[in-house]
């Protein structure tokens, strides 16, 4: 087997090297803040090597009688955020096996209606739909929020689990009616196995695009906490405490690359078989 | 490319079931988009009086005869086009240059593969946060390293109406850059290995294999990516709120920020909603140019084959 | 191989109308509920003002919207409790996102509060918008049975005759100097306590700026900081404006900041940034105090307009590095001395669904023992003598800074829609600083769009 030139590897290096300080850099320097005293990190004393590391940050953040509820807000974030995916692949998938598989008319319409939703500029709509909430008692609930997030989720649900139903071949649904299968067994014993990776795909993505929301929870709730509104409070402190500000956005941004890293491998299988049709 | 449909039931049957499998996200998206649509419409042609919330009075089209006629309009639709096209040609550029480094085997390629996903998994609020950390003027690493390297590093990045745009549009390359790999990676799936892995050892036939292969199978399937990429820098608002707040001097403010500033700050909603619905004009006449272009280029694509 | 979305090719015309049509009937349904129905039945009712007296229909529940450094009032929260058996909830907020919250609640017809805190620059919004209850016979009630209550500082709040809240603490911005910095460089370190009552001392002040800027320890000093970014920036050159004889608007409310004066302000800032380089070169993106702070904390610039309260911060080892080493004073003058008046307010909404226990915290607020305790966590009470009580100054002496600084003009240009030509005037202004216009066309701009504005 050739082996490749010095030259090209130094620049697959080097070009390995510069992509992962672009990527790491932001995400290192916000682990270093929360990290200095707050008195060195607006100061000509914060290091890019730190010369030390205090955690005190961390612990102050999780302290009970503190301005920003982080745990309260944290658990908050998970209910709505694992809520939201499971109901999104629950309204998804069947819809995408319809509109995709299914002989109905104006499905190609209800399909092209769904990609132009997510086109328009949600941040107008928001607020007439808090208005309606107030009148429907349905603000700073999280019913409420719920019925908004999987809402604004579900063109891009419908269209990933989509690209799935569409990639498993015909043959096998045709194979299985030949063969005697009903529409219950059908769809339960076939269609959904095949369609697990992209159930999963589904499931992380509406996971993921929830807890990162902020302009939604910022109008809609009040007394419900929600972490990424949360965030903004540790600025308005009778100081701004960007050390502590630093650490909580750690935590906020913790579970999902744990989840991101836990599950590498399946993410980029899923995109490539939802890719490959 | 056609999509095959099965007959599993009887023809009314089947329709039967498959409205009721699309009945609850008909439900859900009429019932949450339907109603602000619609108010929305009625909000771009009139003037609401905030202190009663009804209409004060019908002006048809003289909101967005306002807003067009601004002097603020034209720099504001230009900034805003400026940025979605430079996120979009950004974050394609280098998805497939970071593509081709992947598909190329050498230690330390899955680790690669790891960390590139990362900044997908950072909220925008956040990520908003660590950049403006970055590029603080006085103690921000990226002045810093500037330092390191013999340079003045006194700018002040987010000072310029210019120097801020560019820090917002890194910003946003960096959040979708796993997505834009993602896809861009899968793309070039369809290529056998050994064909990348010998331009590889070859060295100076690299790139004509590059451009005369690869990028051509995988040009169409950009196109998804890059309207995808397009409508998404239209939508970025949690990063600029965050970031520069619209400034300086309106520097980073695009049409959906005007949006917001319009609606949730000015609180005038006819103006706001006129805006929008501008806006979404111009994703619409952007992604249908992108269509345009496409087929263009696969009408001649075909004529050169 | 088109671009494929779930569907087949995509007609851009196809979608608009049938996103439109198809809706028809559904929607119908929902036009029944809330705003829309309302919106198109309904007309524009005319502003109610009748004057809100006190009642005493005590429900036994109370909300309060605070701002989160209000910890002061925060407290009195207990003392309600052990008072009237009442323990209020406290719902808290940032300061920029005030206005926000409150607009958002007042347009659903709804208010969780039943007191609320409220900026200079949007009390009169409130009250023209008719979404608080005046506080007139409140006012004659309450605070101004105290002979020392600071009336100059309900200026912000009156609109069209009628008060639209009652203050929790008064303050404007003063000016903050590094004794220590002075000394480095041979100034007089207790020069600047004199300054606002010598006219024409912002001679002086620049001077002092321009020795006080260099490179120090290997760090680069400034003389002065401050925070300009946005409409911030409207409290120093507010100051600068009528230091030098000029108004931000007129008795009718227009605007006459596009005067000579206006002019002269926009180049005496212009000068502290370009000409002479003495300020903060990131000053334009400090969108408040606690973007300009560390740099004046850190002991890196000799001098800093901000509010009172920054003494106390100053005097904490836990995050300034200038303990014992700050001085306050007025702000200097050119033909007198001036601030802008930032106090801070509490009303009662008009759709609270407990007033009554609204305007009796209020009462609570305003007592002088209330006032003593929001005096002694570092925020000015609203009681003169509160303030200058030797007790008090001892541990305070920015106090007598705060009273001096209310005998100069403290106008800020408050009208209903301050906010929103707030950042008109703002936006203007960074434009001459960063020499894109001359200062005479920022202001005429400024007021021009300014006007549109109100028009429309």
């Amino acid at each position: 087997m050739l082996k490749r030139s010095f030259l090209t590897n130094v620049i697959i290096y080097l070009s390995s090297a510069l992509l992962v300080i672009f990527i790491l850099s932001p995400l290192y320097v916000v682990v270093i803040t929360s990290l200095q005293l707050e008195k060195d990190i607006r100061s000509p004393n914060l290091n890019l090597i730190p010369q030390y590391l205090d955690f005190r940050h961390y612990l102050e953040i999780f302290k009970p009688d503190h301005i920003v509820p982080v745990l309260p807000a944290m658990r908050n974030s998970l209910i709505v955020s694992t809520l939201a995916a499971l109901f999104s692949v629950l309204i998804a998938t069947p819809a995408a096996y319809a509109l995709n598989r299914m002989h109905f008319p104006k499905s190609k319409m209800i399909l092209r209606m769904l990609i132009s939703i997510y086109i328009l500029p949600t941040l107008l709509f928001i607020i007439p739909l808090y208005i309606a909430w107030v009148n429907l008692g349905l603000f700073d609930t999280y019913l409420g929020l719920l019925i908004l997030y999987t809402t604004f989720m579900l063109p891009f649900s419908v269209w990933v689990l989509g690209s799935f139903v569409k990639a498993i071949p015909i043959e096998i649904e045709e194979a299985a009616k030949i063969d005697g299968a009903t529409t219950n067994q059908l769809l339960t014993k076939i269609m959904i196995p095949l369609l697990r990776p992209g159930l999963f795909a589904c499931l992380i993505f509406s996971f993921v695009l929830s807890w990162v929301e902020f302009a939604t929870p910022l109008i809609f709730t009040s007394e419900i906490k929600i972490i990424t509104v949360s965030l903004g409070l540790y600025r308005s402190t009778v100081d701004i405490q960007i050390g502590q500000l630093a650490a909580a956005a750690v935590i906020i941004t913790l579970p999902v690359i744990l989840i991101t890293l836990i599950l590498q491998k399946q993410i980029q299988q899923v995109v490539l078989i939802g890719a490959d049709r | 490319m056609t999509n095959p449909r099965l007959h599993i039931l009887g023809l009314k049957k089947e329709k039967r079931l498959a409205w009721l499998f699309v009945l609850p996200t008909l439900t859900l998206v009429v019932g949450v988009y339907a109603y602000p649509i619609l108010t929305t419409l009625v909000y771009s042609v009139t003037t609401i009086d905030i202190a009663t919330y009804t209409i004060r009075e019908f002006v048809g089209l003289g909101n967005f005869q306002y807003i067009i006629s601004n002097e603020f309009f034209s720099p504001t639709l230009i900034r805003t086009i400026y940025f979605g096209m430079m996120v979009v040609v950004m974050t394609i550029l280098l998805a497939i240059g970071v593509s081709l480094l992947i598909n190329i085997n050498f230690k330390g390629n899955k680790i690669l593969k790891i960390i590139i996903l990362l900044p997908w998994a950072v909220p925008p609020v956040v990520s908003g946060v660590m950049w403006s950390q970055m590029f603080q003027y006085e103690f921000g690493f990226i002045n810093k390293i500037i330092k390191i390297f013999g340079g003045q590093g006194d700018t002040i990045w987010l000072g310029s109406p210019t120097l801020a745009l560019h820090v917002l549009i890194i910003t946003e390359i960096w959040r979708w850059l796993p997505f834009a790999t993602l896809f861009i990676f899968a793309a070039m799936q369809t290529i056998p290995r050994s064909v990348i892995e010998a331009a590889a050892i070859d060295g100076a036939g690299y790139f004509k294999t590059v451009k005369g292969v690869i990028l051509p199978i995988i040009v169409p399937g950009i196109i998804p990516v890059a309207i995808f990429l397009f409508v998404s820098a239209m939508k970025a608002f949690d990063t600029i709120f965050v970031l520069t707040a619209g400034g300086p001097r309106s520097g980073t403010t695009t049409l959906n920020y005007l949006v917001y500033l319009q609606g949730f700050q000015q609180f005038k909603f006819g103006r706001a909603a006129a805006t929008a619905y501008i806006l979404t004009f111009v994703i619409l006449a952007v992604i249908f140019t992108m269509f345009l272009v496409n087929r263009l280029l696969s009408q001649r694509r075909s004529m050169n084959a | 191989m088109t671009a494929d979305f779930g569907g087949n090719s995509f007609s851009q015309k196809d979608v608009s109308r049938r996103k439109v049509l198809g809706f028809g009937a559904a929607a119908g349904g929902l036009l029944a509920t809330g705003g829309l129905a309302s919106l198109l039945a309904s007309c524009s009712t005319g502003n109610d003002s009748g004057v809100a007296a006190p009642g005493t229909d005590f429900t036994g529940e109370l909300t309060l919207l605070l701002g989160s450094h209000m910890a002061a009032v925060k407290g009195l929260a207990e003392k309600y409790n052990t008072l009237h058996g009442v323990l209020p909830t406290v719902q808290e907020i940032t300061t920029p996102d005030l206005r926000s919250k409150l607009t958002t609640s007042f347009l659903a017809k709804t208010s969780p509060w039943d007191a609320a805190f409220a900026t200079s620059t949007i009390a009169q919004e409130m009250g023209k918008n008719n979404w608080a209850l005046p506080t007139d016979k409140f006012l004659d009630q309450t605070p101004r049975q105290n002979a020392t209550f600071l009336e100059n500082a309900m200026a912000p709040v009156n609109y069209r005759g009628n008060y639209y809240g009652t203050p929790w603490s008064v303050g404007a911005p003063l000016l903050h100097w590094n004794k220590k910095m002075f000394e480095e460089v041979g100034l007089d370190p207790e020069a600047p306590a004199n300054w606002h009552s010598t006219k024409n001392s912002w001679d002086t002040f620049l001077e002092y700026a321009k020795e006080l800027t260099g490179v120090r320890n290997g760090v680069q000093n400034y003389g002065f900081t401050d925070a300009w970014a946005a409409d911030h920036k409207l409290y120093t050159f507010g100051s600068l404006l009528q230091m030098h004889g000029g108004k931000f608007l007129d008795e009718d409310g227009e605007p006459v900041f596009d005067s000579d004066a206006g002019e002269e302000s926009i180049i005496k800032m212009f000068d502290l940034l370009n000409t002479y380089k003495v300020v903060d070169p990131a000053v334009d993106t400090y969108t408040w105090v606690f973007d300009a702070s560390p740099g004046y904390m850190s002991g890196n610039r000799g001098m800093f307009f901000t509010w009172p309260f920054i003494a106390g911060v100053a005097q904490d080892p836990k995050t300034s590095s200038v303990v014992g080493m700050s001085g306050v004073a007025p702000q200097p003058a050119v033909d007198t001395s001036a601030s802008v008046d930032g106090s801070e307010y509490l009303f009662v909404p008009k759709l609270a669904t407990n007033p009554d226990e609204g305007w009796r915290f209020l009462e609570l607020m305003s007592s002088a023992e209330s006032q003593k305790a929001i005096a002694g966590t570092g925020w000015a009470s609203i009681y003169g003598d509160v303030n200058t009580d030797p007790e008090m100054l001892k541990t305070f002496p920015y106090y007598q800074a705060i009273a001096d600084s209310y005998k100069y003009p403290v106008d800020g240009g408050f009208s209903p829609d301050r906010d929103v030509w707030g950042k008109i005037l703002g936006n203007e202004i960074s434009e001459a600083l960063a020499s894109k216009k001359s200062a005479k066309e920022a202001l005429s701009n400024a007021k021009k769009l300014m006007l549109e504005e109100r028009k429309s």
